[in-house]
């Protein structure tokens, strides 16, 4: 029987998972054969793999918590922890 | 700033005894990422009112935590949670229904009716990140698809692609099965990978 090659429509409703490492072995071996044969899917992949990428470098340069915020729920959580040690036994659990 | 953070089992045990440098190392360690995610779901105007409600209620349930998971994913639920209620207050609903049926597939014209490319994508002119960010303009696009994206696809985004998270934690976070947080996922990418292959093909 001849293996069945996913169409141009399906490697791209799989691209994502074949990223991630997420295929069965045979939908990962004919995923690949399919791409040896297509120049197009493999730039539409190609592409998906450059947009993760780039949304991880676009997370990094999100700026990091100021030390004023980190005080100030530090804080917060320090007048919830006194006003619950106010009122003991309140919290079921 | 999360250099250093013990180890779940150490620093629980500070932290249900209240000890003051681990509130703080905890805070530093986890506030960008949760008001990160809590931005994803809510959107900027009340994220950070958001994760200030999601700690407080992360250190009333810490003594009833029973790791299950890593306490980094049980916070992170909380976030989720929080800011889904807070969602649902806000305005419209946003179960997982609305967020997941809309129309975020590629669009079936790309393909004829054998399902080969019948518009192939174009050439990026770009091979790394730093190609793509070099632009202003695709950086504003980048930023305005993510903007568009429904609140459960942009926090799976934000988790996996943007924080690093494995797919198990994703799922637990945002309380959904595997397959739904793959579909989630994969909807997302798509989304801005789109709005790069459009700004491209202009």
């Amino acid at each position: 029987m001849k293996m069945m090659l996913p169409s141009c429509r399906e490697i791209t409703e799989r691209a994502s998972d074949y990223l991630d490492q997420n295929l069965s072995p045979w939908q990962r071996a004919a995923f690949r054969m399919h791409l040896l044969m297509c120049i197009y899917c493999r730039r539409h992949v190609r592409h998906l793999d450059l947009t993760v990428a780039t949304l991880g470098r676009i997370a990094a340069e999100d700026e990091t918590p100021q030390n004023d915020d980190i005080q100030q729920i530090v804080e917060l959580l320090k007048r919830q922890q006194n006003e619950s040690a106010g009122q003991k036994g309140e919290d079921g659990g | 700033m999360n250099q250093q953070l013990p180890r779940d089992d150490e620093l629980i045990p500070r932290l249900l005894a209240h000890d003051e440098h681990a509130y703080a190392q905890l805070v530093s360690a986890y506030h960008g990422l949760m008001v990160h995610l809590a931005r994803a779901i809510v959107g900027p105007a009340i994220a950070d009112e958001v994760a200030q409600e999601a700690w407080l209620s992360v250190i009333r349930a810490l003594p009833r935590f029973e790791r299950r998971s890593s306490l980094k994913t049980w916070i992170l639920r909380i976030v989720s949670n929080t800011a889904k209620t807070r969602l649902r207050h806000e305005s419209r609903t946003v179960n997982l229904q609305d967020a997941l049926g809309d129309q975020t597939r590629i669009d079936p014209g790309q393909f004829n009716a054998s399902g080969r490319w019948a518009s192939p994508p174009v050439a990026w002119h770009a091979d790394t990140p730093d190609d793509l960010l070099a632009s202003r303009e695709l950086r504003a696009c980048i930023d305005a698809s993510l903007d568009a994206l429904p609140p459960m696809q942009r926090a799976a985004l934000t988790l996996r692609d943007m924080q690093g998270l494995d797919m198990e934690s994703l799922c637990k976070v945002l309380e959904v099965s595997e397959s739904n947080g793959r579909v989630l996922l994969h909807r997302a990418r798509h989304r801005v990978q789109a709005a790069i292959e459009a700004f491209y093909q202009r």
